[in-house]
């Protein structure tokens, strides 16, 4: 009985702990998801300070996706820039994660300077750089490389093309990825590479062993991390979209709540397609 | 007749030079790729400083491309009216008025106590996560990550319109009350972030607090928050540093204001300083000197808080 009274104390302190951010989650984010969803189906019209709802049904989400094909197009292209950039990034910051990791001199100079970029990446930064041909680096855009580019066409030149040209992105937005995965290499047990070296096994074969299989949950937490943070990045075009339609008188919220929802299908799309590709060897490494 | 000497130099390199415990070769292809890339990183920073000193003479000149020849500062003259760092004084505004509307305070007061509330209340958060007793603890962290995938733009009308009801908007305000009940920035980010921190504590500590009749609330404040160090070091330069960056929920939470970061996309070629200027004043470099001095305050706390930062890095922190 009296133990029931103790674990019962403990669940209202607990609460008490959590409560704050519950009810900061409803006010802040559920309510406004949900009613965002509402609106979704309705035509709203902005009448004085108030929002006056006509039901619609699907009516909005058949527009967008069978009529319009303005937002097919916005989404398919912001699908293919990032689902190439994506990987890139996370590959990207794998290999720098486990440069970093070594030990040299000068390494926490050489941390500090790659982690810079965290700090400062704002949109309106990032728009100023590329607009005076920031955006690239210098030595990739040689005209070797140029020529080279316009002899292999077609989508594949375009698509190298884009990640050359965006190639400062790459490495701008991959500074978190680098310290979730090098916070990820630190949680493994020295002893384990102490052992594997008594085995005789080289640096190579525990990248593939040891280091590798232990990072995998890093690594899917870094592409969760990477899809969302492409997919709400402000030189995303899909915004500005979403905006027009929200002024404009014609479509106004609903149609732009609509819209913001398939967006959010779409990422939520992307990441369960992240977690079907990690899910076999999260399972293989749980057995 | 052989010298012993370089025999024994030449055995040293030989053992030395892919393995052994210099590893020549690896050490230097890590070295090579590392200040590469450390190159790249720089490269923008280093422009934006050498751009934002020079005059148009250096700007068309290649051989002052890093280090102006003449160098002026009349770019950061520009720049600072351009982001109306300088509050403007009217007849019809009082003191108060002018001050509380100015970018460079409303930067300020956006970033700095938000981002120190944030520090602390995602920190309850997150203990009472890893550590209590909360019912449904499954279902609230599976809430935590979905709240932390939605993406703003799925939600900010409903939630321009909470702010205004809740009149919340076109002041700090806005920022600082989501921030009191951990839903701040990118708060998910942060309580997982502190969750992961405080998982890693090994149970005994709390025990034996507890036994020594501290209560819950007494063990956070005085054990489990200080102990949180490394933690708290990444929450609260990133919670600063991207509050202090945020342009989207600006926009959308301070209608009618400005702070520095969402002036700086006004800077443009056809403003009114062109006219009176002349060739004094160019685009580029003004713009870049805005940039420097958008940037600058966050380059100094990272200059301060770098160490500690890289560190916590060291001591598992962020996701252990």
């Amino acid at each position: 009985m009296k133990k029931l009274k103790i674990e019962s104390k403990q669940k209202i302190i607990g609460f008490a702990f959590v409560g704050p951010w519950l009810l900061g989650f409803a006010v802040f984010s559920a309510y406004p998801l949900l009613y965002s969803l509402y609106m979704s189906f309705n035509k709203v019209k902005v009448s004085g300070s108030a929002l006056k709802m006509e039901w619609m049904g699907w009516e909005n989400y058949n527009k967008a996706l069978l009529r319009d094909a303005e937002v097919m197009n916005n989404l398919i292209k912001v699908l293919q820039n990032t689902v190439i950039i994506i990987p890139i990034i996370v590959v990207f910051a794998i290999i720098m994660a486990l440069l970093l990791n070594e030990e040299f001199k000068g390494r926490s100079f050489i941390r500090a300077v790659f982690f810079l970029p965290v700090l400062l990446t704002s949109g309106n930064l990032i728009e100023s750089l590329t607009a005076q041909g920031q955006g690239t680096v210098s030595f990739l855009k040689s005209d070797t490389i140029n020529s080279l580019l316009a002899n292999i066409g077609g989508s594949l030149g375009e698509t190298l093309t884009m990640v050359i040209d965006s190639f400062l992105i790459i490495l701008w937005y991959s500074g978190v990825q680098m310290l979730i995965l090098i916070a990820g290499m630190q949680s493994v047990n020295p002893s384990v590479y102490e052992a594997a070296t008594i085995d005789g096994a080289g640096k190579w074969e525990s990248l593939w062993l040891i280091t590798l299989p232990n990072l995998v949950p890093f690594i899917l937490l870094a592409t969760i991390y990477t899809v969302v943070d492409q997919f709400t990045a402000p030189f995303n075009k899909i915004m500005d979209f979403i905006m027009g339609h929200m002024n404009n008188v014609k479509t106004g919220y609903g149609y732009a709540s609509a819209i913001s929802f398939l967006y959010f299908l779409l990422i939520l799309g992307m990441i369960g397609i992240v977690f079907l590709m990690f899910r076999r060897s999260v399972t293989e490494k749980k057995r | 007749m052989r010298n012993p000497a370089i025999g024994k130099a030449f055995r040293w390199l030989k053992r030395n030079l892919f393995g052994g415990e210099v590893r020549i070769i690896p050490k230097l292809i890590l070295y090579f790729i590392l200040i590469v890339f450390s190159l790249i990183y720089i490269e923008p920073v280093l422009y934006i400083i050498s751009t934002s000193f020079k005059n148009y003479a250096d700007l068309v000149d290649p051989t002052a491309k890093w280090i102006p020849k003449e160098g002026t500062l009349v770019n950061f003259m520009y720049a600072l009216e351009e982001l109306k760092v300088i509050p403007q004084f009217t007849r019809d505004k009082t003191f108060w008025e002018t001050i509380s509307s100015s970018p460079m305070f409303l930067s300020v007061m956006t970033s700095v106590p938000a981002a120190v509330i944030q520090t602390v209340t995602c920190a309850l958060a997150g203990y009472g996560l890893a550590k209590l007793k909360v019912p449904c603890k499954k279902a609230l962290i599976v809430l935590l990550v979905f709240n932390y995938i939605v993406p703003p733009q799925a939600t900010f009308i409903p939630m321009a319109w909470v702010f205004r009801n809740l009149k919340l908007v076109n002041s700090p305000l806005a920022f600082i009350v989501p921030a009191l009940f951990g839903n701040g920035l990118k708060s998910s980010l942060f309580i997982l972030i502190y969750m992961q921190f405080f998982r890693k504590i090994p149970n005994e500590l709390e025990e034996a607090a507890l036994i020594d009749g501290a209560g819950y609330l007494r063990l956070f404040v005085k054990v489990m928050f200080p102990l949180a160090k490394s933690a708290r070091t990444t929450v609260f330069l990133f919670s600063l540093v991207w509050h202090w960056n945020e342009t989207y929920l600006t926009r959308v939470l301070y209608p009618s204001l400005n702070t520095m970061s969402t002036i700086i996309s006004t800077v443009k070629e056809d403003s009114n300083f062109a006219y009176w200027a002349g060739s004094n004043y160019n685009i580029m470099q003004v713009k870049m000197a805005s940039c420097l001095l958008l940037i600058g305050p966050m380059l100094i706390v990272y200059l301060f808080t770098q160490k500690q930062f890289t560190e916590s890095i060291e001591r598992t922190g962020i996701v252990g």
